[in-house]
């Protein structure tokens, strides 16, 4: 096992996937409590399109 | 066809081009002293590639706990976004199903599964077998790079980065919505390059996606107070449900 995983490997490992893990789900619960008309409506039917502009865009400038 | 496996046909071509960097990737862990089994549980219990990518940066023992779990909540952040958009696709579904399909979520197969949203629905299998495929293409060619060394060629990865970029451009066109989206869009393009060089990690992901959906909530709200009627009119599915009768 101490060939495996470094000192830290382990607690380092657990905390970054939790952290993770609860920004996916975290994000997917918070809008289930957003109301379904109206402004908040709005901005969560943008958003996809946003995020996928923002991730795009910047790496397309530098190919 | 089962919607889980239509969901591991659509994410092919990305899941080529993720194994491809995934391979240079598990090279560059194995030249940071990262062990097979440490890559392995990240690859399963984190699965999420330019954050691992940082980890691995920082990886020496004794490793900085804190340190990376902050470096993780910015390099991660957007994932809250992902998390808040996929609400259509999981709406109305037991938790159960959300608790086990959000784990799976990465970019490709997120910009996949709304793309194909809106064009006719979807549901949850189709963004999990997205992910599954990811997930294995993923961890074998990462520990196959970590294990294997420098034996991988590394210029492979070129054309396969460019073809990385055609799939998310064209994703990007099928998300289009209309003429509305145009002002959004260009303000999440401009601060997510300007938040490129200001901001930590890869949180101009985050500023783009905000900044670009709440232009959009104001671009809308403006809209209505100067052309009320056009907006139902022409907008009806903008509309709030049963607002347009006490109008009349």
């Amino acid at each position: 096992m101490s060939n495996l995983f470094h000192q830290g490997a382990i607690p380092s490992i657990l905390l970054a996937s939790a952290i993770t893990y609860a920004l996916r789900l975290g994000g997917l619960l918070l809008a289930d409590r957003l109301p379904k008309s109206g402004p908040a409506r709005r901005f969560l039917d943008c958003l996809p399109g946003t995020i996928l502009v923002s991730l795009t865009v910047p790496g397309a400038l530098h190919a | 066809m089962k919607e889980w496996i239509r969901g591991m046909r659509a994410n092919i071509p990305l899941a080529v081009s993720a194994m491809a960097y995934g391979g240079v990737f598990g090279v560059l862990s194995g030249n940071q002293g990262v062990s097979w089994a440490e890559m392995l549980a990240l690859d399963l219990m984190m699965f999420a590639g330019s954050a691992q990518l940082v980890m691995i940066e920082m990886w020496s023992a004794p490793l900085p706990v804190v340190a990376m779990g902050l470096a993780v909540l910015i390099v991660n952040m957007r994932y809250l976004l992902i998390g808040a958009s996929l609400q259509p696709v999981f709406d109305g579904r037991p938790l159960w199903q959300k608790a086990l399909g959000m784990h799976l979520v990465a970019d490709e197969n997120w910009a996949v599964t709304i793309a194909e949203h809106r064009n006719g629905g979807t549901c949850p299998a189709f963004l999990v077998g997205g992910g599954m495929l990811l997930l294995v293409a993923w961890t074998t060619s990462t520990i196959a790079g970590n294990l294997l060394g420098g034996q991988i060629m590394e210029p492979a990865r070129w054309g396969l980065d460019f073809a990385f970029v055609a799939v998310f451009v064209a994703l990007s066109m099928s998300l289009w919505q209309g003429r509305d989206d145009l002002l959004p869009w260009v303000i999440a393009a401009g601060l997510a390059v300007a938040g490129e060089h200001l901001l930590p990690g890869k949180l101009y992901i985050a500023l783009g996606g905000i900044g670009g959906a709440m232009t959009a909530v104001i671009q809308e709200m403006v809209q209505m107070r100067t052309h009320p009627a056009e907006i139902r009119d022409g907008f009806s599915r903008l509309v709030v449900p049963g607002e347009g009768k006490t109008h009349e």
